[in-house]
């Protein structure tokens, strides 16, 4: 295995220099972000978003889950930022990162089991968009 | 006057219980998070249903947390976590429609309802501190 490339991440554990790629695959391999990214929910804070859903779950509604390819380019970007601004030097656990999505991925497993949310397929369009702006 | 006072001692305890509670159930979710060990999230999830019964009619439902409680400690967590969903029945953000032996769903009916409640308020709040929500703010004001 050659050397990493990219910017490393300061964060501690087993996967301690971890580069952005790797931070990013344990985010995105859990197949989630779906609802709490979902399309539309724009500035939302993620309880807000979570709170949003518990809204439609009331009202017997079908969450509709889209994984969307956008939301890895905007992750990216996002940690990209904060290992220039230093603010991810305040120590966030890789562990942890990967126990709250998997929290997530959890949350929309029991959410189509109980016959509450669909998962909807990727949309192509977002791909290609984060691939041309990724450039 | 000392059956209001008793009263009042009584909604006070509970009062005291449901906030220990609510603390205990936070901590061992961060536990879970730091360590990844299933285990603590399934003892916060029924340690948050106690939560949610207490005050309410609890004796039937004590029943079944308690016994949900020795089906845990015998490591029938499943089992154990079916039966605390089907003490919060009336509870739950959405309750499914098969019998109790059917476990699985029972299960996730109050994984889900939990994670909405507990793991969506713990895993937003870190996230938030860490910065990652300013950060994708500010993707999001850039984009």
């Amino acid at each position: 295995m050659g050397p990493r490339q990219g910017p490393r991440t300061s964060l501690h554990g087993g996967l301690r220099g971890a580069t952005v790629e790797e931070t990013l695959r344990v985010l995105i391999d859990t197949n989630i972000l779906a609802h709490i990214f979902a399309k539309g929910s724009g500035r939302l804070s993620f309880w807000a978003r979570a709170l949003l859903v518990r809204e439609l779950l009331g009202r017997n509604d079908t969450i509709i889950v889209v994984y969307e390819e956008q939301v890895e380019y905007e992750i990216r970007r996002a940690l990209d930022n904060m290992i220039v601004t230093g603010a991810i030097t305040v120590e966030p656990k890789l562990e942890a990162i990967r126990n709250i999505y998997r929290d997530y991925s959890d949350l929309i497993n029991s959410c189509v089991e109980l016959g509450k949310c669909k998962v909807a397929k990727r949309q192509e369009s977002h791909i290609a968009r984060a691939a041309s702006l990724n450039r | 006057m000392t059956r209001i006072v008793q009263r009042l001692a009584g909604r006070q305890a509970v009062a005291t219980l449901q906030r220990l509670l609510w603390s205990a159930t936070r901590i061992l979710h961060l536990a879970y998070l730091a360590t990844g060990r299933s285990d603590a999230r399934d003892t916060a999830m029924l340690l948050y249903s106690l939560e949610k019964v207490a005050g309410r009619e609890m004796v039937e439902r004590l029943g079944y947390l308690l016994a949900s409680a020795t089906l845990m400690t015998r490591g029938r967590r499943e089992e154990a976590l079916a039966l605390a969903a089907y003490a919060t029945r009336d509870l739950l953000v959405t309750a499914p429609k098969s019998p109790l032996r059917n476990t699985e769903a029972w299960r996730s009916a109050l994984q889900l309802t939990y994670l909405l409640e507990v793991g969506s308020d713990v895993d937003g709040r870190l996230l938030e501190t860490w910065g990652l929500g300013r950060a994708l703010e500010q993707v999001y004001m850039e984009g």
